[in-house]
């Protein structure tokens, strides 16, 4: 079962997490990539993330959207606070923006 | 599944191969036997992902140039008192870590370098994290993750 899912709202490439208590891990990051890659090749400048439902990231999940940051601005939604001190502790809560 | 689990009330311990994709399922498995423990949905969360970077990191580093040899790592998960003990042994090439250095976060975003921050993660998630090589047995990572404290706090 697909992770991840995209859609365009309002002009934005934004990428959702298909499942509860979703976990981004080295299993899902070739994944991430594809559809990283979709919004790149569309010509998006900015991709939005909707983590409401990411209860898990590990490195190789932050090395990924670091990676991507490379390209495109990263702006995540909706992140759950315990989440996102994980993006703190490692500064990069400096690289993509939270809203 | 390459992996084998043994579960008691206070100890969890498993031998990981090199199928990374079996992390997802040892994930579950720890999850629920730290949930049987009372322990917060944080600390789990902070529990997980230490084992795992420690998994990562021996699985992917400890074993570069040698040819011929099972990929392995043994992890051992402990509940004393208020605390968490993993530690997790490859059986690898001890000099990964000779040549390791821990990233500076404050330049992680600027340099958007993109390795070394399992260990990173580790070190500010736990209270404490040791690495011990040895030549003849590899590399042993010991994490220690006190359950009424929050290391993480003094990195927020």
């Amino acid at each position: 079962m697909k992770l991840f899912h995209h859609e365009i709202k309002d002009e934005k490439f934004i990428i959702s997490l298909t499942q509860e208590k979703a976990e981004i891990d080295f299993s899902t990051t070739v994944e991430l990539s594809k559809i990283l890659n979709i919004g790149i090749d569309q010509g998006y400048k900015e991709i939005y993330f909707d983590f409401k439902n990411l209860n898990f990231i590990d490195s190789s999940g932050l090395g990924r959207l670091i990676a991507a940051s490379k390209k495109i601005k990263i702006i995540i939604m909706h992140c759950p606070e315990d989440v996102k001190k994980i993006f703190h502790i490692t500064h990069l809560t400096t690289l993509f923006t939270f809203i | 599944m390459g992996i084998q689990i043994i579960k008691e009330k206070s100890k969890f311990e498993l031998e990981v191969n090199d199928n990374l994709n079996d992390l997802i399922y040892i994930r579950r498995v720890l999850e629920l036997w730290l949930e049987k423990l009372n322990i917060s949905e944080f600390k789990i969360m902070i529990i997980k992902l230490c084992l795992e970077e420690a998994i990562n990191n021996g699985i992917m580093h400890a074993y570069k140039n040698m040819t011929g040899v099972k990929k392995r790592v043994n992890c051992h998960v402990e509940k004393t008192k208020n605390k968490i003990m993993i530690t997790v042994q490859d059986h690898g090439n001890h000099q990964w870590y000779n040549e390791f250095k821990f990233p500076d976060p404050d330049k992680y975003a600027e340099k958007l370098i993109t390795k070394g921050r399992g260990l990173l993660l580790i070190k500010r998630l736990a209270q404490d994290l040791r690495i011990i090589n040895n030549k003849k047995k590899g590399t042993l990572i010991i994490i220690k993750i006190q359950l009424d404290e929050d290391n993480i706090l003094k990195y927020l």
